[in-house]
């Protein structure tokens, strides 16, 4: 089965708005969520014959943004090593983050958490999915995601310095 | 519900009001989506209608995609010569972990591997025997592993670590333990220069600013930097034909514009020839005659966003490290990683790269593809070719190393 045009154009109307949400809440760049998402559409209508499941549309959507958003840090991590320029290029995009959204501490902190935490949490509470469902998106066990959000929310916690938000 | 699982629910709100995909985005995301369905059904024949070669008498014409695809020359291109190939998957093999690298010497397969325990990142090399296609050793490392080279009767781990910043590991095969491990380089590549000697080269980032980084020369005898030389910020180095190369980035306050290919004489380790490409390329190749420069060249103003940027390769006379003419357009990925079995073989696929190609070095046609399922990611070149065994070992998405047959 491939998506004819019309199938596509219905995916991508139902969907983008969703996934360059969720890309910006993973990466806090309103830019590279759009290239992300964008990069994932295209993935996903390339591979649509290939899909196991092509009605659960959302579900590989959600999980090829999380796992672009999973690559390009690591791509980041390596660039930053070789061009410590690239700091200069951090600090703008720490701006960039402070203008898109000033007042938001909690968005900020988010990013401070390691890639996997983070997708666990946004999963779980941002985009209200169950344990199970977050657990087949980053492809690991229930109980790994539990843990996974557990620390995640204790080192958010920590960072917003809320005993209160317990 | 605590406060701070409602302020998350809450955070995702305000998102969904003030962030909303931009208007071109639908046109840029079906724009690409068209041109990956084209380049998918007209398998490996692309590229070498792309890289607008010698072709053959045959039956089989190219015709461009659409008149809204990437632009560049558009030769007749016919089918190749019958292949003396066979390439087929034989055997798959769980790794436990993310490969993201694979190189093959010292009579084993070995795999780079990344192992995400509960957000922790533990790093390994792994030992394949070719024998039994099974896992024979596990190596754990301190920095996490970008790039290996076999090479003088080990195995050299480039990465980089949290405490330490670059470093390579030089791993025994003898006993599968590291036995030193040399900082401040990384990126190794194993060759042996014009003048009978042997060595490892390497990346030295060096200090900021990135003009500072240089190409490091390691002797494999003491595993010490014997020499450096200054080149600028390096993001590749290839070692054949005859010299070092190494892609270099020219940087304009946080701008990454135009690269030189710069050719370094192994003999002297000295600069003796430069190429200046106009376009972001990505990668170096030395083999087969040429040394190749995959890259994208960008036509449009949205650079960056896929609608504009158009694949191409740039081929360099490894005699006078000239450009041997003008940026080839392709309508693929053009990521080579091995030369041998008649050919260079390369990474193809518009999007999310899945093939193997031959381009057959006498027909100059892509003759043979095989696709072994998805690969890892293409940045930590997630093939070898392996010509002794007549073999190519692949990383894959999914925890396995895949093993092609090739005869």
């Amino acid at each position: 089965m491939s998506p004819s045009r019309g199938t596509a154009a219905d995916l991508y109307q139902q969907h983008a708005a969703n996934a360059v949400q969720l890309a910006y809440l993973l990466t806090g760049n309103k830019h590279l969520a759009e290239d992300l998402a964008q990069d994932a559409f295209v993935r996903l209508f390339g591979r649509f014959q290939d899909l196991r499941r092509p009605e659960a549309f959302a579900f590989y959507l959600r999980r090829t943004v999380v796992n672009l958003s999973r690559d390009h840090f690591r791509r980041l991590q390596r660039e930053r090593a070789l061009s410590r320029r690239q700091r200069s290029t951090d600090a703008e995009d720490d701006d960039q983050l402070s203008r898109i959204d000033a007042r938001n501490e909690l968005l900020h902190a988010l990013q401070g958490l390691p890639p996997r935490q983070r997708a666990a949490v946004v999963l779980r509470y941002c985009e209200s999915l169950s344990e199970h469902e977050t657990a087949e998106i980053l492809e690991t066990s229930v109980g790994a995601v539990n843990s996974l959000v557990s620390r995640g929310l204790a080192a958010l916690r920590r960072q917003v310095g809320g005993e209160d938000r317990e | 519900m605590s406060d701070l699982e409602r302020e998350l629910l809450e955070l995702k709100e305000r998102v969904s009001e003030s962030i909303t995909p931009s208007p071109g985005m639908a046109g840029r995301v079906f724009h690409r989506a068209r041109i990956r369905r084209v380049v998918t059904g007209m398998t490996g024949v692309l590229v070498a209608g792309a890289l607008g070669l010698a072709s053959i008498a045959g039956v089989r014409t190219f015709v461009a995609p659409t008149s809204e695809g990437p632009v560049g020359p558009q030769p007749n291109i016919e089918s190749p010569t019958p292949s003396d190939l066979n390439p087929r998957v034989t055997a798959a093999i769980p790794v436990g972990a993310e490969p993201r690298t694979v190189v093959v010497g010292e009579g084993a397969v070995w795999v780079a591997v990344l192992d995400r325990d509960d957000g922790m990142e533990n790093y390994s090399v792994v030992r394949i025997d070719p024998e039994s296609n099974e896992v024979a050793a596990r190596i754990p490392l301190e920095i996490g592993v970008d790039r290996l080279a076999v090479g003088f009767g080990a195995v050299w781990a480039g990465g980089y670590s949290e405490q330490d910043g670059a470093a390579i590991a030089r791993i025994d095969p003898q006993n599968n333990e590291v036995v030193a491990t040399i900082g401040g380089v990384t990126d190794p590549e194993v060759g042996i220069d014009m003048s009978g000697g042997a060595s490892v080269w390497a990346i030295a980032p060096g200090e900021s600013p990135p003009d500072s980084h240089t190409l490091a020369r390691i002797d494999p005898e003491t595993n010490e930097i014997v020499s450096t030389i200054p080149v600028g910020p390096i993001t590749d180095i290839a070692v054949g034909e005859g010299a070092v190369w190494v892609l270099k980035a020219h940087i304009e306050g946080d701008v990454v514009g135009a690269k030189d290919v710069v050719k370094v004489d192994p003999a002297t380790n000295r600069v003796v020839g430069t190429a200046t490409l106009d376009a972001h390329y990505i990668r170096l190749l030395a083999g087969a005659g040429a040394v190749w420069a995959p890259g994208w060249l960008h036509d449009f103003a949205d650079v960056g966003t896929g609608q504009g940027d158009r694949p191409v390769v740039v081929r360099i006379d490894p005699e006078s490290a000239e450009i041997s003419q003008e940026p080839i357009s392709l309508h693929t990925t053009f990521r080579p990683f091995g030369v041998g079995e008649g050919g260079v073989w390369i990474i193809s696929g518009p999007e999310k790269p899945s093939g193997l190609c031959r381009l057959n070095q006498l027909t100059h046609q892509v003759d043979e593809c095989v696709e072994p399922g998805d690969l890892a990611e293409v940045f930590f070149d997630p093939a070898v070719l392996d010509s002794a065994s007549h073999t190519l070992w692949v990383a894959n998405e999914r925890e396995t190393v895949t093993r092609v047959d090739l005869r």
